[in-house]
């Protein structure tokens, strides 16, 4: 599909800041990207549209320059016949079929129209869209809209792919399918960077990562680079049992706990919170204890979503509040 | 096909559906109502009836339905809110992540609003006339057909421009300015009312109808027409549509439309 393209940098920023109004969408990122598959992982509301945005000139930083393939982004046409973008909101002409959609924005591309519908159709069936792609877009399913404004991405067989949230409304099946799409795609040469807040859909489709909060870029790397940090990070765990102080003091005895808390449940239960930087070894030793000191162990799962609590952590590294 | 006609051939079909092809006949239907209702409700003083001097009359009467109303009518419906749709369905960034994707949106958009407001006010016009039973009946059509072109080509631009600039509220944006500046600052002595569509177009009518014989019959008239003739006006129309243009094209490529809630940070 793309012949092998090589480049030194897909997307580069320099000390980028983006404000809305008073609102920090992203804080003083620089970055140089080299041409390959990249995934951009951070929580709801952490930057990443607004970084995608910006690799696409739909926003200007309001500090700092951003690069894409070289070219400053913001109204390049040259840049945009390279680039594909799939934006994690709908917005599709629900009037239209997705063929003619997809014709249009092929022409849109400059390709002539007769080979804009072969294309379009090509792409519709690569995306496992054909038996729908004469139906209006009203009538499909989120699956299916998903599944075409993929198409629309890669439709002109862009250099490089900027998808944000791609699997989202896509079942099982469909995100498998759309992850081969996108291997395929890395398979054959193109650039890609894809946002997600789902580690393994990114886990799925390349092994390095970007991760953001807090319009922050906290890390990059590999996955087993970034498995490394998240090794290193504190992880809260809550263990409900009926001696909470002596799991406490054990945790503590035997160096297995950074800080622990005594709490009190909702229905009146004592819990205690234990931050530990070596989970497995926590959990290979609570059942020794148990046994030895007769406790009654009921639960054990982390304070709070362990992603979220992963980025809370980096964050309070990046900030010097704790350390790694 | 260019990335203009695949625009237009885009637009046109999204056009043709059942309920805009609705919005066109009501708009085609409302100068030949209005000529209707004068034609079959005449005057109730028989006196007023005779001293009314036809002509004058049904002349005014079409062009303030025609290319003033019918027209600017038409482009506010179309051309006036081409952005606003686009960022409120969220669609605008399909367009604007293609090569010069946002010039080809506005010019695209602005030529069917064109289209969309001109074949309207013609069709309607070449209805309405016929209520005027005057013996200068195709001169009136004539004036009036080439006065809704330009009217539709000048007031599509304005209010592109204003759409541009206001996206969120650009329809009242719209009618304040088609009542404030089109309707009032046009019919004032002053070098303002020269930036005025409705200056150029009124001048063009006396000139093109001869409504009243001659512009010095119209004394009322006399201080808020243009001087020179005819291809000047026109050349003021055109440059006055260049411009509104390429200022719509300089905003909305200077301003940072995303399409993107403020959830989606």
């Amino acid at each position: 599909m793309t012949e092998s393209r090589s480049r030194p940098f897909i997307a580069e920023f320099r000390s980028v800041t983006k404000l809305y109004g008073r609102v920090l969408g992203v804080n003083d990122i620089s970055l140089k990207l080299p041409a390959g598959a990249w995934g951009l992982l951070g929580p709801n509301g952490a930057g990443k549209s607004t970084l995608l945005n910006l690799l696409t000139g739909q926003l200007l930083p309001t500090r700092g320059t951003v690069r894409v393939l070289g070219r400053n982004p913001r109204n390049n046409a040259d840049l945009l016949r390279r680039v594909g973008y799939c934006p994690g909101f709908e917005g599709l002409y629900t009037g239209v079929s997705g063929l003619d959609w997809l014709t249009f924005l092929l022409c849109m591309q400059d390709i002539p129209r007769k080979e804009a519908r072969e294309r379009a159709a090509d792409c519709l069936a690569l995306v496992g869209m054909t038996d729908a792609q004469s139906r209006p877009i009203a009538s499909y399913s989120r699956g299916m809209r998903q599944r075409t404004r993929i198409a629309q991405a890669i439709a002109h067989d862009p250099e490089l792919l900027i998808l944000d949230e791609p699997f989202s409304g896509l079942d099982p099946v469909g995100r498998a399918e759309m992850t081969d799409v996108l291997r395929q795609r890395i398979a054959s040469g193109s650039s890609l960077i894809l946002a997600s807040h789902v580690l393994h859909e990114i886990e799925n489709v390349t092994r390095s990562f970007l991760l953001i909060s807090g319009g922050r870029l906290l890390a990059s790397g590999t996955t087993s680079e970034i498995h490394e940090l998240l090794f290193d990070v504190p992880v809260e765990i809550r263990i409900r049992c009926s001696a909470p102080e002596l799991v406490a003091g054990l945790a503590m005895q035997h160096g297995l706990a950074d800080s622990v808390i005594l709490r009190q449940g909702r229905c009146g239960e004592r819990l205690v919170h234990v931050a530990t930087r070596k989970t497995a070894e926590l959990c290979a030793r609570l059942p020794a204890w148990a046994a030895a000191h007769g406790i009654c162990i009921e639960e054990l799962q982390p304070a709070d979503d362990s992603l979220q609590s992963l980025f809370g952590s980096l964050m309070k590294i990046h900030r010097g509040e704790m350390s790694a | 096909m260019t990335p203009l006609q695949a625009m237009i051939r885009f637009e046109l079909s999204r056009v043709l559906t059942a309920g805009r092809i609705v919005w066109w006949l009501i708009l085609a239907s409302f100068p030949i109502l209005i000529t209707g209702l004068i034609r079959f409700f005449p005057m109730s003083d028989p006196a007023a009836a005779r001293n009314l001097d036809t002509h004058v009359f049904w002349s005014w009467t079409i062009y303030l339905l025609v290319p003033c109303i019918t027209c600017a009518l038409g482009v506010l419906l179309s051309a006036g809110p081409a952005i606003s749709t686009e960022l409120e369905q969220r669609s605008w960034v399909y367009l604007a992540t293609r090569p010069n994707g946002i010039f080809w949106m506005l010019l695209g958009k602005y030529v069917v609003a064109f289209c969309w407001a001109t074949t309207a006010a013609v069709a309607g016009l070449s209805v309405a006339v016929l209520f005027s039973m005057q013996e200068t009946l195709f001169r009136i059509w004539m004036a009036c057909a080439g006065l809704s072109v330009l009217a539709a080509m000048s007031y599509a631009a304005v209010f592109l421009l204003i759409g541009t600039i206001f996206p969120q509220r650009s329809m009242l944006f719209c009618v304040v300015w088609a009542g404030f500046a089109e309707g009032i600052i046009s019919l004032i002595p002053a070098v303002i009312n020269r930036i005025t569509v409705q200056y150029r177009l009124r001048t063009l009518f006396v000139q093109w109808a001869r409504p009243g014989g001659s512009i010095d019959t119209l004394p009322i008239l006399g201080e808020s027409l243009a001087e020179g003739p005819w291809y000047i006006q026109i050349l003021w129309l055109l440059s006055l549509t260049a411009v509104f243009l390429a200022t719509a094209q300089v905003v909305a490529h200077r301003r940072e439309f995303t399409s993107a809630a403020e959830s989606d940070v």
